[in-house]
């Protein structure tokens, strides 16, 4: 079997899974799973918050190693999905590493929903958590508008390559000034419809994993991941401020 | 305890949003839900029935998610990622920051590190629930059948040849 392919291979699924926001151990034992099927000992498989590193001993040529850099991130449960399935089919034999070689390239074809729905989704949850934290149909009502609006300029954001900690400062900025208008006019629970406006920016899959990392031992991804986080939720208090400052 | 089941029941389009948000399969999108109202619902029994404080409240919410999390995982035969990230949406503290945020801009120095620290508490809870039950061998949910699935891109490779 071909070193360098296999190589190849483990590293297209382990960047599958990480720009898909798996967690760092999951992503390494896929790894590993997907080089131990040539060779039984001496496999290595990192993975850090931005970085993966294979190597595999290779009885010509000494030990190869690659390594690939991950710049684009998101969450995505498709990829992950996909990356699990073709490691288990390729592990278990289903599929031949000529085969899965192709497959992994339709990663980037991965069936996902439309944008729109998308932001309409990021409506309906800031209105969701407006009502569940104590709000009544207004409340809910302006969430749902102010949120709608703050998940259209994350997916502008995402097409037009923002910096990541720039759309949080903004969208709280946003939901602060939009709920300060709004309240000028009908009788809201300012505190309320701000905290469903900005639930849906908040990190939370970046914290669960942070800490699920440290508590396994990773901890440069776990670190790092925590900074990621403190730095999104500063970023969207700082802009809640600015939002709240400019009318009272 | 009816406004209990009527906020867990809104969690449901919550998490199934937040689901679609982040690209989930269609036909996982229920367990989602589902993951959601128990995660609410846990959450405010343990807060308002019991009394428990945030911690334990949260730390119970996130075992009760991790449980069906690692259970649904091993009956669809999908990572167990999604679940428990649809179920964790509601406890990530959102309140708490907004509260720091405020005690800081009016200069309340010991209520801003009192609300960090709730921060704190409601991350640490997530993390120490969610770690006790990912902890456990995966021979513990083996219990219930698997429904068993094919590959099903290897379709597409086959065509790519011709």
């Amino acid at each position: 079997m071909d070193d360098n392919k296999l190589l190849k291979l483990a590293l297209d699924t382990g960047e599958a899974m990480l720009s898909g926001g798996a967690e760092t151990h999951r992503v390494e034992d896929t790894m590993r799973r997907i080089l131990a099927t040539s060779h039984s000992e001496g496999v290595e498989a990192q993975a850090l918050n931005t970085m993966l590193i294979v190597s595999i001993p290779s009885k010509e040529k000494g030990s190869l190693t690659l390594s690939r850099g991950i710049r684009k991130r998101s969450t995505n449960f498709e990829k992950i999905c996909f990356a699990n399935d073709l490691s288990r089919a390729f592990v278990s034999g289903e599929i031949t590493l000529d085969d899965a070689a192709i497959v992994i390239a339709e990663v980037k074809n991965l069936p996902s929903f439309d944008p729109r729905l998308t932001t309409l989704c990021y409506g309906i949850a800031g209105a969701s958590f407006c009502l569940v934290l104590g709000g009544v149909w207004l409340d809910g009502l302006i969430s749902f508008a102010l949120s709608f609006f703050i998940g259209f300029l994350l997916w502008l954001a995402r097409e037009k390559n923002i910096p990541y900690c720039f759309t949080p400062l903004f969208g709280g900025f946003i939901a602060a000034l939009g709920t300060s208008l709004f309240a000028l006019w009908l009788p809201l629970q300012i505190d309320l419809v701000i905290i469903g406006s900005i639930t849906p920016m908040l990190p939370g899959v970046t914290i669960s994993n942070s800490v699920r990392d440290i508590m396994e031992s990773n901890f440069i991804s776990g670190t790092s991941k925590l900074a990621e986080a403190c730095l999104i939720a500063a970023s969207i208090a700082c802009g809640v401020a600015f939002g709240l400052s400019i009318l009272g | 305890m009816s406004t209990i089941l009527y906020h867990s029941f809104v969690c449901i389009f919550a998490c199934v949003s937040f689901s679609i948000i982040f690209n989930a399969p269609r036909h996982e999108l229920i367990f989602c839900g589902i993951n959601g109202f128990l995660s609410w619902f846990a959450y405010s029994i343990c807060i308002q029935e019991f009394g428990f404080s945030i911690t334990v409240s949260t730390a119970i919410a996130a075992m009760c998610i991790t449980i069906f999390a690692r259970f649904a995982s091993f009956h669809r035969q999908v990572p167990a990622t999604l679940y428990h990230i649809a179920g964790i949406m509601p406890l990530v503290p959102g309140t708490a920051i907004y509260n720091t945020m405020q005690a800081a801009v009016q200069g309340h120095i010991i209520e801003t590190y009192s609300y960090l620290l709730d921060v704190v508490k409601y991350a640490g809870g997530i993390g120490i629930g969610s770690i006790m039950i990912l902890a456990l061998p995966y021979g513990v949910f083996e219990v219930i059948p698997r429904r068993t699935r094919k590959f099903g891109y290897r379709k597409k490779s086959s065509a790519k040849k011709q």
